[in-house]
This record gives C-alpha cells, sequence and structure tokens, in this order.
C-alpha cells in the first residue's frame, strides 16, 4: 500500500558544499539518499513531496562535516500479506518465477502456481503454460499476485506471493 | 407442554448423529450411534445383544465415543441374580453432541487456515552439503540472477540446494478449504436447522429404554413387540422406518424377480386350465416361485392348510365318485374342484393379506364350479342345456356339489 507520510533524516553534508548553493545541496543530498531505499518499518520510500523543514547544521569535531536534520515528506511502499499486486516477471526456472513489484523482489514458488500450468524448460525463453498454451508466463509478462509471506529486514522487504486464487495470473 | 422445550427428538439431531458417525467413524461406531438414535438409552450388554458385537470390541468403541463426548454414560444400581450391581447405561446428550461437532469442526477449519499460514515459513529448500534449510521467504538470498544457470545455491556453502519434498504441502490449501467447505454443507445445514432447538431435560438425560422387543428369540423372529415411542413419541411414525424386526431382505434370482404382482394375479391359476392332481407338488412349487417373494413361514403356513383341507375334502370326495368309479381323471377333477376355491382364498390370503380382501374372495370364491367339457360353471348357475350335454361323471359331480352346495347355503337340511 502507498502512503503519505511525514519522515526525519539526518544529511551529512561535505563543507567543500558550503556556500550559496548550500540549501540546494541539502535538498538535492536528501533525494539522492532518501528515494529507493527501503526501511523496514515505513517501506520503500518511492518520492519526496515536500522538504518541511531544514534544521540548524551541526558541525561536527575534528572533521568539518555539517548534519542537517531535514524534515520532509514522502510517499512510501509498504506491502502488506494478502494485498494484491501486479508484478513484472523477471525470471522463470524450475522452482518457481521471480517477479518485481516495483522496487519490491517477489518468489512465486512453483507449489504456488496453479498445477495446471506446468515448467517448460526447452521454450525460449523457458516459461509456464497450460497444456493447451492458452496461458503462457515468461519472463517481462505481467502478472497478478498475491503476497502471501514478507520477510522484512532493517533495510529490505522480501515477498513471496501465490498465483493460487481467483483472477490471479497473467495479466492480458 | 408449551415450555419452549421440543419434546421429541428432531429427525435432523438424529440424522446429524448419524451422519457424523458415518463421516468420521468406523461402521462400529455408527452403529453404536444408530442404535442409541433409536433407543435413547441402552446398557453395554444390550448395545453387545442387538449388533452381535464381540463385548471387548463394543468396550473400545465405546470408549473412543465417551472420549470424544459423543455418549455419555450413566450408572445404575441393577439387581442381577440376586446381586445388585452397577450397570452402564450409554445415551446421547443431544445438545453436548451438537456443541462437540461445532467445536470439532471449528477445530478442523482451524487447522486449515493455519497450514495455509505456515505454508509460508516451512523449510521448502535444503542444502545436501551443509544441511541448511531454506523457507520460500529467503528465495531471494540463494538465487542470484545474475548466475545463468538459473540454480538455487546454498548463501553458506555454494552448493546447489535441493527442494524437500516432505515439506511439500500434499493439497492445495485453498482446494481443501473449498472441499472441506462442500462436504461439510450436510452438516452445517443440519446444524443451522437444530440451532435454536431447546431440548427438554427428559431427552437430554433420557431414561434407559426397554428393549426387550427388539430382542430376538432363538429361531431369528422378533418377540412381540412391546408399545414402540410412548416414551419416545417421534418414534411412532419414524420408528417403522427403521424397525429391526422388519428389516427382511428377499432375493429372487432370474426373470421371476420382475414379475408384478398385479400381472400374477390376472393370470388363470393352471388348475383353472388343466388337470394339476397328479403333480400337485410341482404345481405348488412352481407357483411359489411365479409368484412375487412370499415368505418361507406363511408358505409354510399355507402347505398346512392345504393338508388339512385335503384330508378334510377326501371323504365328501369318495362319497362323490364311487370308489369303483374307473374314471380316474374324472375323480381328479372333482377333488379339484372342491380344492380350488379353498386354495385359492388362502392363496389370497398370503398374498394380500388383507381381511377386506378376504371377504371379498369369500362370497365369490366359495361357489363351487363345474366343469362341462371344457367350459366352467358356478354350481348354481350351471345352465340346463349344458346339463344335458354333460357326461355321466360330470353329471354324477354336478350333483354332487349341487347337493353340497344347497346344504351349506342352508336351502336343504
Amino acid at each position: 500500500m502507498f502512503y503519505h507520510i511525514a519522515l526525519e533524516h539526518e544529511i551529512l553534508l561535505h563543507p567543500r558544499y558550503f556556500g550559496p548553493q548550500l540549501m540546494e545541496t541539502v535538498k538535492q543530498k536528501l533525494f539522492t539518499e532518501v528515494e529507493g531505499t527501503c526501511t523496514g518499518k515505513y517501506g520503500f520510500v518511492i518520492a519526496v513531496t515536500t522538504i518541511d523543514n531544514i534544521g540548524a547544521g551541526i558541525i561536527q569535531p575534528g572533521q568539518g562535516f555539517v548534519v542537517y536534520p531535514v524534515k520532509y515528506k514522502a510517499i512510501v511502499f509498504r506491502p502488506f500479506k494478502g494485498q494484491v499486486l501486479d508484478a513484472v516477471v523477471t525470471q522463470v526456472n524450475k522452482v518457481g518465477l521471480f517477479t518485481e513489484i516495483g522496487p519490491l523482489s517477489c518468489f512465486i514458488s512453483r507449489h504456488s502456481i496453479p498445477s495446471d500450468m506446468q515448467f517448460d524448460p526447452n521454450s525460449t525463453p523457458p516459461c509456464y503454460k497450460t497444456q493447451d498454451e492458452d496461458v503462457v508466463i515468461q519472463q517481462d509478462d505481467e502478472i497478478r499476485i498475491k503476497i502471501v509471506g514478507l520477510r522484512v529486514d532493517a533495510t529490505d522487504i522480501f515477498a513471496i506471493g501465490t498465483l493460487m486464487d481467483d483472477y490471479l495470473g497473467l495479466v492480458s | 407442554m408449551d415450555d419452549g422445550y421440543v419434546h421429541e427428538v428432531p429427525s435432523s439431531l438424529k440424522q446429524l448423529a448419524r451422519l457424523v458417525a458415518r463421516a468420521f467413524y468406523t461402521i462400529e461406531d455408527a452403529l453404536i450411534i444408530d442404535m442409541l438414535v433409536r433407543n435413547p438409552c441402552m446398557k453395554e450388554d444390550d448395545i453387545a445383544d442387538l449388533l452381535k458385537f464381540e463385548r471387548k470390541m463394543l468396550r473400545g468403541r465405546i470408549s473412543t465415543l465417551r472420549n470424544d463426548k459423543f455418549l455419555q454414560t450413566r450408572l445404575k444400581m441393577e439387581t442381577v441374580d440376586g446381586k445388585s450391581q452397577k450397570v452402564n447405561y450409554f445415551y446421547i446428550n443431544y445438545k453436548i453432541f451438537v456443541n462437540i461437532v461445532k467445536y470439532k469442526l471449528d477445530h478442523m477449519r482451524k487447522k486449515m487456515e493455519t497450514s495455509e499460514r505456515d505454508a509460508t515459513s516451512r523449510a521448502s529448500f535444503h542444502c545436501p552439503c551443509c544441511k541448511k534449510n531454506f523457507t520460500d521467504l529467503e528465495a531471494d538470498r540463494l538465487f542470484n540472477p545474475a548466475d545463468p544457470s538459473g540454480e538455487f545455491k546454498c548463501n553458506f556453502c555454494g552448493a546447489v540446494v535441493v527442494e524437500d519434498e516432505s515439506a511439500i504441502p500434499k493439497t492445495d490449501s485453498r482446494q481443501l478449504m473449498a472441499r472441506f467447505n462442500d462436504q461439510m454443507e450436510p452438516l452445517y445445514k443440519l446444524l443451522r436447522e437444530v440451532e435454536d432447538v431447546k431440548l427438554a431435560p427428559a431427552l437430554l438425560e433420557p431414561e434407559p429404554t426397554d428393549i426387550s422387543h427388539l430382542q430376538r428369540d432363538a429361531d431369528g423372529k422378533p418377540k412381540s413387540r412391546g408399545a414402540m415411542g410412548e416414551n419416545w413419541s417421534g418414534e411412532a411414525t419414524r420408528g417403522g422406518v427403521f424397525r429391526l424386526d422388519e428389516q427382511r431382505v428377499d432375493v429372487t434370482i432370474g426373470d421371476n424377480a420382475v414379475v408384478k404382482k398385479g400381472e400374477v394375479r390376472k393370470e388363470a391359476p393352471i388348475w383353472m386350465r388343466e388337470s394339476t392332481v397328479d403333480n400337485e407338488a410341482a404345481t405348488s412349487a412352481s407357483d411359489n416361485i411365479a409368484g412375487p417373494a412370499i415368505i418361507d413361514e406363511k408358505n409354510r403356513n399355507q402347505e398346512d392348510i392345504m393338508s388339512v383341507l385335503m384330508e378334510l375334502e377326501k371323504p365328501t370326495t369318495k362319497a362323490a365318485v364311487p370308489a369303483d368309479s374307473s374314471d380316474d381323471e374324472a375323480a381328479a377333477r372333482s377333488i379339484l374342484e372342491q380344492i380350488t376355491p379353498a386354495t385359492n382364498t388362502i392363496q389370497r390370503q398370503v398374498q394380500y393379506d388383507s381381511d377386506v380382501e378376504l371377504m371379498d374372495s369369500d362370497s365369490e370364491e366359495e361357489v363351487p364350479m363345474v366343469r362341462v367339457g371344457n367350459l366352467e360353471f358356478p354350481v348354481h348357475e350351471v345352465p340346463s342345456e349344458q346339463v344335458a350335454r354333460m357326461t355321466p361323471s360330470e353329471k354324477d359331480a354336478y350333483v354332487q356339489l349341487h347337493q353340497e352346495y344347497m346344504e351349506r347355503m342352508g336351502y336343504l337340511d
């Protein structure tokens, strides 16, 4: 799910950036440091929308670096178990499918793929397909999946999904 | 009566009990439950007696059912051979039964739901080298997209991991759930039906049933049936279907099985068409087969009546046909004519066993038939021209019959 939430971040800035563009640099650095990262708590930070406040910089004793506490708002993507999402297939092999949902990677075990779909290693690229080749899932296809499990680390989230539910599978 | 209680066990409750026993227990358990559904409270000896179970096996089965709380026990002091001893009576407390069923179904559902959840944290990959296990959630650590082989490799020792076959779910948990819902639908339907039923306390803790009427004596015939269902009014209508003593299977092999009652009735009996006196035994045998399955006991009964009738009829026949008569055929025929109405009556009685029917046939069939050539007439309605056409032997028989008939009707004294 996507959230628009207020977050905080500290920017450590090299003294060489001290100058008239200082604030611009701080903002720029915030974007590069924060966007695309993942926290276990809030999920993936997709985009910073506003910077609410850049606090007073504190010069680090002995090294000259300055630390700016920044308050900003960002759109975050936090996946949840049971959520249904559209994913792009990145890899197909005999144990299952690897997919990506934006920044989130998701594994679909072959046991979570409907049993009427079988792995075909001989086709190029390898794919999962039904007997009558009515439905073929191969690399770069868009499929709708349901998240059945999440592994949330401090800086990463990994999901496992399933195709075994109504209206899941190839999005055509 | 109008205290909000139901005073007889609803059939849906009974059905529920039977269904549950059939579905989740062995056939022996189901039979015990069946017994207790019919006879609300029974002691172990009686159950063993009726079901012909071994005591030891029965005890085992009962203890299973009791542990599952399907059966309740009541201890009662009884005097047997002058010694008083405790006797265990078993009964089904339907309120508890319903609760147990609900509880167990809920448990099953929960278990299935958790199995779905557990599927994600199950170790599905296994490293043969360092014996490390991986779940699906760690698949990203095993898989290196840059590796062209596309194989999963252990992140510790680098060996190719294998799938742990034992961890693979046997069936898809969603299908399992759907099947569960599908198969339990009748149970849920019954449970809904009995949801608001408040059984009278007497039904929840039934008194021991007198089952003496259900016990069979040595030759398998039921003893005379006591007044059934007096304390169990639902049985009056329902019990009829399941009465133990009426269960009987007649197997007829061959085409005769399809012969219908009605057809048999229309068909003229063989003794109406030709003489059967020479092979009477054969006739009666074939007749038995042709008829609808007639139970042995009644058959025997019929034969008894036949022999008695034969004895009774003989003197009159002898009187009708002189002993020195050269015409055996005529003698036989006259015997036949004597017997026919009587046997017909018996036949009917056996087949329909209906008093009304009996009365009807009595009035029309008791008129003896007189044979002239190949025609037959009731003895009191023989046209005079037919009398003139009679052979001497036929005429003798006719006169004899007519006299007898008149005697019976009270015309002559």
